[in-house]
């Protein structure tokens, strides 16, 4: 038997899980002897290893998981699983612990009076049927009375299956868009960069590229505490390559920082003017890809001067309503606009000295270096987010470096699922699965023809529905009456809850709307709800989730939801049999048609198993992006009858049979069929390999042009040419003021997941940070009279907090300065961050806050 | 260009590599028995266990992986060097093998071992 890394870290994870269990020798031998794909399966005394998937953050790690006694008694890294070769973080080793916390929800719960909302009571326990039958009802009388004033916020920490369940139930059954979810508030802002650019969502790389190129730039994204894994992967290979180098480009020295070779810190927003800069030069020197910039990119400006989103009519401003509007520039237009952003402008703007600048553009230019940008939520959650995800694709084309192994941007995603079940799945209210829009006739119809729907259906849909921020702020206002949430803790992770928690007089809302709530666990959120349904959690079903790198991963069902907990899509189900009872599509009865595949109505049932339901529905969407499995959608996507602009190229996102996903644990899409054989595709649109080694042979041979320039061909943009978009630099929404003179930002921190419901549970992570902390800069503190560990009452214009400061340098701030994590729910931070949002992508920025602070 | 921050990880001189296959076969079987402790608090196996605040405060910022296998990793005088230092895995080591060098991508031990002092931030 051969020896490798790989085979002797699955050796020790599976016995260190039987060691646990009690079973040291069998497990051994059972892992020494296990190959991908294969479950170890049930050991004599009873333990079984399942195949998992971390359900943190979204880098998706793959964790093996052992059961016994219907508890996960061990957790460790999957060395099968492509995205982490084995590798977790503190918060993956201790997975299993979310499992457990003494207060899981058991059993539905009502409150019948909504003056206690906002309390730790109110809420009494009921039956299934009481509690269903009241959302029903609830339900199914606004949406006869008024369907504008329902909502439905879904999560990227749902899987697949159930948020393409939900979806179909709320677009197809409800015929209603507002739904959208919390990668709204995440990674919206690389959607539509990736839209507008692309004309497809997801980047063309993967996680691969860490260990390829030879520098890095980390735009806004502390990595090392966000994404650690993936960190950890490049910092392995910069330690260990010759002359790697990292640039870490940020507003705040992090723990990313400490390794880099050089750190840019720039005033908070001012990431556009470098990149731009780093265009001009490039361009001023003559360092560009000429050929690269002929053969296939198209430039383009757009509208500007967009203001900002403050106000709620905003979406309907002169400039919010064109935000999005592009217009075909020449060359030489787009350098007559770059020319104004030399180093020294730049410079002056951002903070950053211009020799650094230059340095930086020299990286990008320099042809014998491969180059990798990675982002997150410091260019998403920005008030021109989707600019600044155009400005790093301008960069990349300008240099012509870009889905070439070691070469190319690279949107880090926020959750373990944002991409598979938010982007993917299409939980947006102007989405359909697979990057389809409900405002294109095309979409709708090849829609229409995979949910067996009339054709026309869907064009009641055809307007998009509320964003996150407006459901929020209309709920606030009382223009909500019905609000359903499930996988997330918005009344934490939400924005300016000085006014969504109703704190506010003119803002009360959240006590007269009918509030639902999906969890595991109680919650700030569930403190608002009417009702609460309580639901499985991560390995007590099955489920897939789609991670950053366009990787789809399963995870086995390893134990049973404790009590009366169900699984997330029974409890769809059952309300969509309520709402819909009595209701038709066409001559049909509508839940059957929806949903009859899988469900009983009769028996309140599914019709098979668990694994056998997730099949049944990822075979319906996996037609989405496998257009031969129906005829009707197949005409529709090739446009046969010439009545659309063009085809679809819906192949471009295809994904495998269900149970290939079991077989090999993960493939990254579009996967691709080879002598019976399912392979993923490392680099799209990339020709330059065979389809075996990861390049994207089949998907540039079937809908791109063979041979071009680099072997690249972006078959998805409709004339083959991504969109190089000029976007200037406007400055911030705020800027600090004498009344309010530090700016603040807020994020994530390695020990704990977003809100904290969960991770706080788990007491090792809560013992490491047991509590929320604002970072300052040391004068600033001793100017103010604060000492470290001092409570000190921090106020924006949107309300204040309470919160102890510390100067530690986990998060070394320069002056005028700060920090917060948001997990800790008795701090609420989210109190005092604005809640406008980028005009395009309607993502919030999280990032740039004005705050004033004083000793408590 | 080599690159000079590059972390001495070789904390054993002599790689027997003829007791690789051996050694991997241990590494199935002989995990340590003992669980860790730190700060009188014990871990199940597989759970990385954090670092006590008392003394390890700061060693992370001001001596990232080196100030770690300072203590916790093997040399000639011992595995761990510091007796008194929880050993590191043999897992975490390239092949499993503790006279080598620790696994490039476990460099980043704080990703792994937080602090669990508050009181220490």
């Amino acid at each position: 038997m051969e020896i490798t890394r790989r085979n002797f870290v699955k050796a020790t994870a599976v016995s260190l899980a039987m060691a646990a269990a009690g079973a040291a020798g069998a497990g051994a031998l059972a892992g020494c002897s296990s190959e991908k794909g294969s479950s170890a399966g049930a050991s004599k005394d009873g333990t079984t290893t399942y195949t998992g998937v971390c359900r943190f953050c979204g880098t998706g790690c793959g964790v093996t998981v052992q059961a016994k006694n219907g508890k996960i008694v061990s957790v460790a890294g999957d060395p099968d699983n492509c995205s982490n070769k084995g590798l977790n973080c503190v918060k993956g080793y201790y997975l299993g612990e979310l499992l457990t916390g003494e207060d899981r929800l058991t059993k539905p719960l009502i409150r019948d009076d909504a003056s206690t909302k906002g309390t730790d009571g109110g809420l009494r326990e009921a039956t299934w049927d009481e509690a269903l039958d009241l959302v029903a009802d609830k339900l199914r009388t606004q949406w006869k009375d008024d369907k504008s004033k329902i909502g439905l916020w879904l999560s990227g920490q749902q899987p697949i299956t159930e948020g393409y369940l939900s979806n179909k139930f709320w677009k197809a059954g409800l015929l209603s868009n507002n739904v959208d979810c919390n990668a709204r508030q995440c990674m919206a802002s690389a959607v539509m960069g990736f839209m507008n650019i692309f004309g497809t969502d997801e980047p063309a790389g993967c996680y691969e590229d860490l260990d390829l190129a030879d520098t890095f730039v980390t735009w806004g994204a502390n990595m090392a505490e966000a994404h650690p894994v993936l960190y950890s992967r490049f910092m392995a290979h910069k330690m260990g390559g010759e002359g790697v180098k990292h640039f870490d480009l940020t507003t705040v020295k992090t723990r990313t920082s400490a390794n880099a070779d050089k750190v840019m810190v720039f005033r908070p927003g001012s990431d556009i003017a470098i990149a731009n800069a780093i265009c001009n030069y490039i361009i001023q020197n003559n360092l560009y890809d000429q050929q690269f910039l002929n053969e296939h990119i198209q430039f383009k400006m757009g509208t500007e001067n967009l203001g900002n989103a403050f106000d709620d009519g905003y979406d309907k401003t002169p400039a919010g309503a064109a935000a999005n509007d592009v217009t075909p520039a020449t060359w030489d237009q787009i350098v007559e606009r770059f020319a104004p952003y030399t180093l020294e402008y730049a410079s002056q703007v951002s903070g950053v000295p211009a020799a650094d600048i230059e340095a930086l553009a020299k990286e990008y230019a320099d042809p014998n270096r491969k180059i990798m940008s990675l982002w997150t939520m410091g260019v998403n959650q920005h008030n021109r987010g989707v600019w600044m995800n155009h400005c790093i694709y301008n960069i990349h084309f300008l240099v012509g470096k870009i889905a070439k192994p070691g070469n190319g941007p690279f949107s880090l995603t926020g959750q373990p699922s944002a991409c598979g079940t938010a982007r993917e799945v299409g939980s947006f209210c102007h989405r359909l699965p697979a990057d389809l829009l409900v405002a294109n006739e095309q979409h709708r119809r090849y829609t229409e023809a995979i949910w067996n729907l009339p054709e026309g259906y869907l064009d009641a849909i055809k307007a998009p529905g509320m964003h996150t921020v407006k459901m929020f702020r209309e709920m606030s206002k009382g223009n909500l009456n019905f609000l359903w949430s499930a996988h997330n803790n918005w009344a934490v992770s939400m924005p300016n809850l000085t006014r969504f928690l109703g704190l506010k007089d003119e803002y009360k809302g959240i006590f007269s709307c009918f509030t639902v709530v999906n969890e595991v666990y109680p919650t700030k959120t569930t403190q608002y709800a009417d009702v609460v349904f309580p639901v499985a959690m991560w390995m007590e079903r099955e489920g897939q989730f789609g991670n950053g790198e366009r990787h789809t991963a399963v995870f086995e069902k390893a134990c049973d939801a404790p009590g009366e907990a169900w699984w997330d899509n029974k409890v769809f189900l059952e309300i969509a049999l309520r709402v819909l009872d009595g209701e038709k599509i066409g001559d049909e009865d509508a839940f059957d048609t929806l949903f009859g595949q899988i469900y009983d109505k009769n028996a309140h049932d599914f019709k098979n198993d668990m694994h056998e339901t997730n099949r049944l529905l990822w075979e319906e969407y996996r037609t989405f992006s496998n257009p031969d499995m129906n005829d009707k959608a197949k005409a529709i996507d090739a446009n046969a009858d010439g009545k659309f602009a063009g085809p679809m190229h819906m192949k471009a996102k295809q994904l495998a049979p269900y149970d290939v996903y079991f077989d090999q644990h993960d493939l990254t899409w579009p996967v691709r069929e080879v002598n019976g054989k399912w392979v993923p595709t490392k680099w799209r649109f990339n020709d330059g390999g065979s389809q075996e080694d990861g390049f994207d042979k089949i998907g540039v041979e079937e809908m791109g042009t063979p041979g071009k320039y680099g072997d690249l061909s972006f078959y998805k943009t409709p004339n083959q040419r991504p969109s190089f978009v000029f976007r200037p630099y406007e400055p911030p929404a705020q800027e600090p003021s004498d009344e309010y003179p530090f700016w603040f930002c807020t994020g994530r921190l390695l020990e704990h997941w977003h809100t904290g419901s969960m991770t706080m549970r788990i007491p090792e992570l809560k013992r490491a940070v047991p509590d929320g902390l604002i970072y300052m800069n040391a004068q600033d503190a001793s100017k103010l009279g604060i000492a470290d560990g001092d409570r000190v009452k921090v106020s924006s214009p949107y309300g204040s907090v309470e919160i102890t400061a510390t100067t530690a340098n986990r998060f070394d701030c320069a002056p005028g300065y700060t920090f917060a994590a948001f997990f800790d729910d008795r701090v609420l931070i989210n109190k005092i961050v604005e809640d406008l949002y980028d005009p395009i992508s309607k993502e919030t920025d999280f990032k740039k806050t004005c705050v004033k602070i004083e000793k408590a | 260009m080599k690159s000079t921050n590059k972390p001495k990880m070789l904390v054993a001189g002599v790689v027997v590599a003829t007791m690789a296959f051996g050694f991997a076969i241990a590494g199935c079987s002989s995990q340590p028995k003992s669980l860790a402790t730190t700060n009188d608090i014990t871990y199940a196996e597989g759970q990385p266990p954090l670092m006590p605040a008392n003394d390890h405060q700061g060693r992370w910022e001001s001596l990232g992986v080196k100030g770690c296998v300072g203590c916790h990793g093997y040399n000639s005088e011992g595995n761990p060097i510091n007796a008194y230092a929880t050993q590191i895995p043999d897992d975490h080591y390239v092949n499993g093998d503790h006279n080598g060098q620790l696994t490039s991508e476990r460099e980043q031990c704080i990703q792994c071992h937080p602090l669990d002092d508050p009181s220490t931030r």
